[in-house]
């Protein structure tokens, strides 16, 4: 893919659009916009120019520009990306949304708010909480990603089980074509079967069809209360047995996340946490929400009296927020314990049928042992997505690394998609695994995706050089 | 063996947040949960049970919806829950809540133990242990890191009684005690009263059976009239304090901002750092070393100032006392403590906030030392700093602090001179001793005092402090009761300079005069004092404090500390996260949970500034924060907060303050090397005359 430079004109013309001081040109402060989460000596690349415009007609004339020029165009939220979706590959514009970040309406009757992408997500929260309401669509990561990000992403949270991932809750959206157009998608419908469901072709889209500028999402009430249990299981099959069982009860937690049994050790250690878990060989930490705290209790309870039935260890319960806190410190914290041993690895979040969950625990055995390296496996349960990480041994030298990295990660693609999963749940394809599309992905589907690609943006100047090659 | 924790319902203060600007507290969604120092308590009670047996009984004082709490620690495992509560028990002071609770454990009756919280999170007075233990007439073991249970041998009618499972008697209990100078070892006849700190236990969660069996048990209430208490003497009526007003402090103190993002940003916060360093006299202590200057600073620590008064010459010759006479002016007492090593610093600092009052109140002000034998030298520096008179009880047996003996000599002396106030420093021992003492004599005490006054008017103390992990401010009055009294936080205020030329009377008084008993025999045994232990060090008297966090990653790391502590002649400190993580021991944390501190300089790095941790460092003089994050609380308190790297800052400063040293005493490789700098001569030329008498 060739495209042509950024002259002096171009910017001149990105000034008259977005104004001087919304145009980056100096490379110590353009820097930050040449890499995600993932790293950066890795994935990074450093972009032309950073536009942030602060209105969606000066989006649309940057993209029209753009278009016209055959300069590529990276949307970026917050950069907290776990795949390379934002890193401008091919160099050009990155078109930063990060001040594109106001509220332009609340509506309390239908209960959406009307809001620009740029907002950092947890601030949706802050405004509607008083108001006992809340944006159930977030990710974990809610303070540092936007709402732009988790749309281009269809992010999905620590509570997806029951709420589902930000797709639910996007009712409509304003949106930028690659040809500069911009069009509103959708609306406050709770149906619409009117044509394709473009809405939802966009969500998921990664920023390779156009760029949402502003969304209608959906509000839901605020839970009440919520009871969380941590709860000890001797093997992962024992634990994820547990799974089926309790959905079929008609008892649905907010969250089920696992965690294996090196994932406790070492956030455990890392947090001089004392469990009791030397006999356990993977946990599941379960949360309950609900409007009524008797009920939640009683429901949590219901939930704890099943994992023992099966066999659970021990069933601990948090019903107030201290407790909690420090449960879920034991989840939150595995990825950076693990950062302690070793701060070199790949973040996956591979996704698989959840009774497949067990399966998946010897093959990384394998993989790890295979490769020298260690994989802990944790993440959420109840939908089979599991952040299987790889770490590096830290006395491994780095090259090794680097030819074992794409090794050992196409053998778990392969692993999981043998048994019916696939190689991102949450975090997208983007730079980061685009060339196992080809293998793990049918042609014929593949081809569709192009297919789609080539329509909507004929010049290809939207984020390009994610999820897949269209040269492949 | 039956165990009694005392538990109290707080508000968490994890979600308080502080409006920086207005500095009040957002309130919205703060929800209520066992105080987290009275879970240490009940862990500790729960491992007796389980190595020794014993049942365990949890009681509180608290609104009705303080049952939740018991059913939390019903859930954890204990046996058994009382709840006392009673509409004529709102607005009790610690006075009178302790009353309530030592009337409950009296009627409870067959108690071998009681175990507590150091202190509670919300009042954070640690006042309501020591008292109960004082209306009760028990031994109080306070800041316990440890605790072993030496069992008697098994009778017969005990295994009988299995529900109870009283199937051990305590024959003696054996302690350690968290203080400034190390531990103290301490052993106790049972039955006795115990507080303990964070580092005695790590609490177990609750459990589905637990709470299966929590929500099944009955709780008992007692009101007043159980208790056979006349409401009128219980709640705010019965209280001997009032607190009179409450405000906000300002939180943000707006200092300077730099952003250490490139080289030229880390070299420029460096340089501030180092010219901070300079303005505030700490670099100077390399050349104290060579003896080519003095000290330009007021302060010298504990060790150098009592070295110094070592040397300075007192005249001696002691009146005897008299204390039948009623005194013409009111009194007003201070304690002074004695450390191994000397008078404590705080001591004169309280010396010097008290003859101001005394001043304001034309009062006579007198230094009570409780001390196995007062030499005329410490004597004459206490009246030198400001005391009229030095009342030294003297006994072999006072050598160590032990509370219940030492508040047998001081309440019957009290209670013979009637001084107006009596104030002590919030050490360990002030903490202790003084709810004791106050419990005996009915009258009020407040706790930690930063500011005190005396009222226009009234003549009577306003005692300021601290409340709510120090977002809040509350005036505080004791108007019925005598003496007003009060602990006051170390180091919120400078000693006075020794006068050479002031007069006092030293009045030299047996622990045997004042007891009226011949043998006094109390069933606490100091057995030793373990003060030279590795990583331990007195953060509360640390001029400077080098503290870190979370931020630095990992246990490994916080040698970036230690250098940079070292190279300062500072003392190490840390977060409750770095503590939690094993990464540095309990006695270096600084917070709600850990140490309350004011240094002269506090530098956090890699500590985000949640309000728990800001609670123990709002009164430090001067505040240096270094952070990653542009919007870490801990930079909105800050005189100077530096946006930046601690991995890149931190060596490189270490690296600088050593450069320095090298440079001003070339054979030493660091400034550290002399850990007594030479005395301040001010100090060296105190000089009293104590022989003509007050
Ligand atoms: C600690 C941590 C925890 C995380 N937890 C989760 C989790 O629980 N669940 C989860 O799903 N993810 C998680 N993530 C990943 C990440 O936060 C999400 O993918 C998030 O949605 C990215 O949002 P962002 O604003 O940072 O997007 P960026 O990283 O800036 O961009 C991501 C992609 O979105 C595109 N994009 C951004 N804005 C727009 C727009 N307005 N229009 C079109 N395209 C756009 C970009 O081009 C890019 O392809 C986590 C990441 C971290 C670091
Ligand atoms: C009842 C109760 C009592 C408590 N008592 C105490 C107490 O006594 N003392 C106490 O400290 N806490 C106490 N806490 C805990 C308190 O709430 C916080 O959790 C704790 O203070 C946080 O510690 P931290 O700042 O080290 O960690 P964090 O809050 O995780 O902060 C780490 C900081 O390091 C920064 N950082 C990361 N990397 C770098 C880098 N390379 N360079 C510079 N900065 C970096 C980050 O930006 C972050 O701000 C208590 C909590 C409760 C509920």
């Amino acid at each position: 893919m060739t495209y042509n430079h950024i002259d002096k004109q171009i910017i001149g013309e990105l000034i008259r659009i977005a104004g001087e001081r919304n145009v980056l040109l100096d490379p110590s402060r353009i820097e930050t916009f040449s890499h995600d989460e993932t790293s950066k000596e890795e994935y990074g690349h450093m972009p032309d120019v950073v536009v942030t415009p602060q209105s969606t007609t000066a989006v649309s004339e940057i993209v029209r520009l753009a278009n016209r020029a055959r300069i590529p165009v990276t949307p970026r939220g917050a950069g907290s990306g776990l795949s390379g979706g934002a890193i401008p590959v091919y160099g050009g514009i990155v078109l930063s949304l990060e001040k594109m970040n106001h509220v332009r309406e609340i509506d309390y009757d239908n209960l959406t708010m009307t809001v620009e992408t740029g907002i950092v997500t947890n601030e949706i929260n802050n405004l509607v909480r008083d108001r006992g309401l809340f944006y159930a669509g977030y990710p974990m990561s809610l303070e540092t990603c936007t709402l732009g990000g988790n749309i281009a992403e269809n992010a999905g949270g620590g509570k997806a089980i029951k709420y589902g991932v930000t797709s639910r809750y996007i009712l409509g959206l304003e949106f930028v074509t690659p040809a500069g157009e911009v069009v509103w998608l959708g609306g406050k419908l709770a149906k619409d079967v009117t044509g394709y469901d473009l809405v939802h072709l966009i969500v998921g889209s990664e920023g390779t069809l156009g760029i949402a500028t502003a969304a209608i999402i959906k509000l839901i009430g605020l839970p009440a209360a919520k009871s969380d249990l941590l709860v000890l299981f001797r093997s992962p099959q024992e634990a994820i047995s547990c799974v089926p069982v309790i959905l079929s009860k008609g008892l649905i937690p907010t969250a089920i996340e696992f965690m294996d049994r090196r994932s406790v050790e070492t956030s455990c250690a890392y947090l001089n946490e004392n469990l009791p878990y030397a006999e356990c060989g993977a946990m599941l930490l379960i949360e309950m929400d609900g409007r009524n705290p008797a009920l939640v209790e009683s429901e949590a309870e219901a939930v704890g009296d099943l994992c023992m039935e099966r066999g659970a260890i021990e069933v601990y319960v948090a019903d107030n927020r201290t407790t909690q806190e420090r449960l879920w410190a034991i989840r939150r914290n595995v990825a950076e314990a693990f950062k302690v041993y070793c701060p070199i690895q790949s973040l996956e979040d591979i996704v698989v049928p959840p009774a497949a969950i067990p399966a998946v625990i010897p093959e990384l055995d394998r993989i790890s042992g295979q490769f020298g390296i260690t994989i802990p496996c944790y993440g959420h349960a109840g939908d089979g997505n599991l952040h299987a990480t790889l770490v590096k041994d830290p006395n491994m030298p780095m090259e090794d690394w680097h030819r074992i990295e794409p090794l050992s990660l196409a053998a778990l693609y392969e692993a999981i998609t043998k048994l019916g999963g696939k190689i991102s749940g949450e975090h997208g394809i983007g730079l980061k695994r685009k060339d196992f599309m080809k293998k793990f992905m049918s042609p014929t589907e593949l081809e569709l995706l192009k297919t789609i690609k080539r329509a909507w943006d004929p010049n290809l100047i939207m984020n390009p050089g994610k999820i897949f090659d269209m040269e492949d | 063996m039956h165990i009694l924790v005392l538990i109290k319902q707080v508000p968490e203060t994890d979600k308080v947040k502080m409006d920086p600007e207005t500095g009040t507290m957002v309130r919205s969604g703060l929800e209520s949960i066992i105080n987290p120092l009275d879970l240490y308590a009940i862990e500790e009670a729960l491992v007796l049970k389980e190595k020794l047996g014993a049942r365990v009984t949890a009681l509180s004082m608290g609104p009705p919806d303080a049952e939740r709490a018991l059913r939390e620690s019903l859930s954890m495992g204990c046996d058994g829950a009382i709840l006392l509560t009673d509409r004529a028990f709102a607005g009790s002071d610690t006075w009178a809540t302790s009353r309530v609770l030592a009337e409950a454990v009296r009627r409870v009756g067959d108690v071998d133990l009681i175990l507590a919280g150091e202190r509670a999170t919300d009042g954070d007075t640690g006042q309501v242990g020591p008292a109960v233990a004082a209306w009760l007439d028990l031994p109080v073991l306070t800041y316990v890191s440890s605790l072993e249970i030496e069992a008697a041998p098994l009778s017969d009618t005990t295994t009988a009684d299995s529900v109870f499972l009283h199937k051990t008697t305590p024959a003696a209990i054996r302690v350690r005690r968290l203080t400034e100078e190390g531990y103290q070892v301490l052993e106790a006849a049972p039955p006795c009263l115990v507080t303990v700190v964070k580092e005695i236990a790590s609490p177990r969660l609750p459990t589905l059976r637990g709470k299966k069996f929590a929500r099944s048990e009955e709780i008992a209430r007692w009101g007043a009239s159980d208790l056979g208490l006349d409401p009128a003497t219980t709640g705010l009526i019965g209280s001997p304090t009032r607190v009179t007003k409450i405000f906000y402090p300002k939180v943000a103190r707006n200092g300077l901002r730099i952003v250490a993002a490139d080289e030229a940003g880390i070299e420029k916060a460096i340089d501030h750092i180092l010219a901070l360093f300079e303005k505030k006299g700490i670099l100077d202590k390399a050349t104290v070393e060579d003896g080519a200057s003095t000290p330009s600073s007021p302060f010298a620590t504990s060790s150098a100032l009592s070295s110094a008064l070592e040397r300075s010459p007192i005249a001696g010759g002691a009146p005897s006392p008299d204390t039948a006479a009623a005194p013409a002016k009111p009194e007003f007492w201070i304690l002074a403590e004695r450390r191994s090593s000397g008078l404590d610093i705080a001591s004169f600092e309280l010396l010097a906030r008290a003859r101001a009052l005394a001043d304001n109140r034309g009062a006579l002000l007198a230094a009570v030392v409780l001390t196995s034998a007062l030499s005329e030298k410490d004597a004459g520096a206490l009246i030198a700093h400001g005391a009229d008179r030095v009342v030294a009880i003297e006994s072999p047996l006072l050598g160590n602090f032990i509370c219940e003996r030492w508040v047998e000599a001081l309440a019957n002396l009290v209670r013979a001179r009637n001084p107006e106030v009596f104030l002590a420093a919030a050490t360990t021992t002030g903490r202790t001793l003084m709810p004791y003492l106050a419990a005996k004599l009915g009258t009020g005490l407040t706790a930690d005092c930063t500011e005190l006054a005396i009222e226009e008017g009234t003549g009577l103390l306003l005692q300021t402090r601290p409340a709510i992990g120090g977002n809040i401010m509350a005036t505080i009055k004791t108007a019925r009761h005598k003496p007003q009294m009060a602990t006051v936080r170390p180091h919120s205020m400078q000693p006075l300079s020794p006068d050479p030329e002031r007069r006092g009377a030293v009045i030299r008084l047996s622990y045997e005069s004042l007891t009226k008993k011949d043998t006094p025999r109390s069933p606490v045994q100091v057995l030793s004092m373990e003060s030279n232990i590795k990583d331990f060090e007195n953060l509360e008297g640390a001029r400077i404090v080098v503290s870190g966090g979370r931020g630095l990653k990992k246990a490994d790391n916080f040698k970036l500390i230690r250098e940079l502590a070292h190279s300062l002649g500072a003392v190490v400190g840390a977060s409750r996260e770095a503590v939690d993580r094993g990464w540095i021991s309990y006695s270096h944390q600084v917070g709600l949970s850990g140490k309350t501190i004011s240094p002269e300089i506090y530098l956090g790095a890699g500590i985000s500034g949640a309000i728990q941790h800001l609670a123990g460092i709002r009164t430090a003089r001067t505040i240096i924060s270094i952070n990653t994050d542009p919007d870490a609380p801990i930079h909105a308190v800050a005189d100077l907060a530096i946006v930046g790297d601690l991995f890149e800052i931190l060596p490189r400063l270490t690296a600088r303050l050593r450069q320095r040293s090298t440079g001003a005493a070339p054979h030493e490789p660091s400034i550290l090397s002399s850990d007594t700098p030479a005395a301040a001569p001010h100090v060296a030329e105190n000089r009293a005359d104590t022989s003509k008498g007050a």
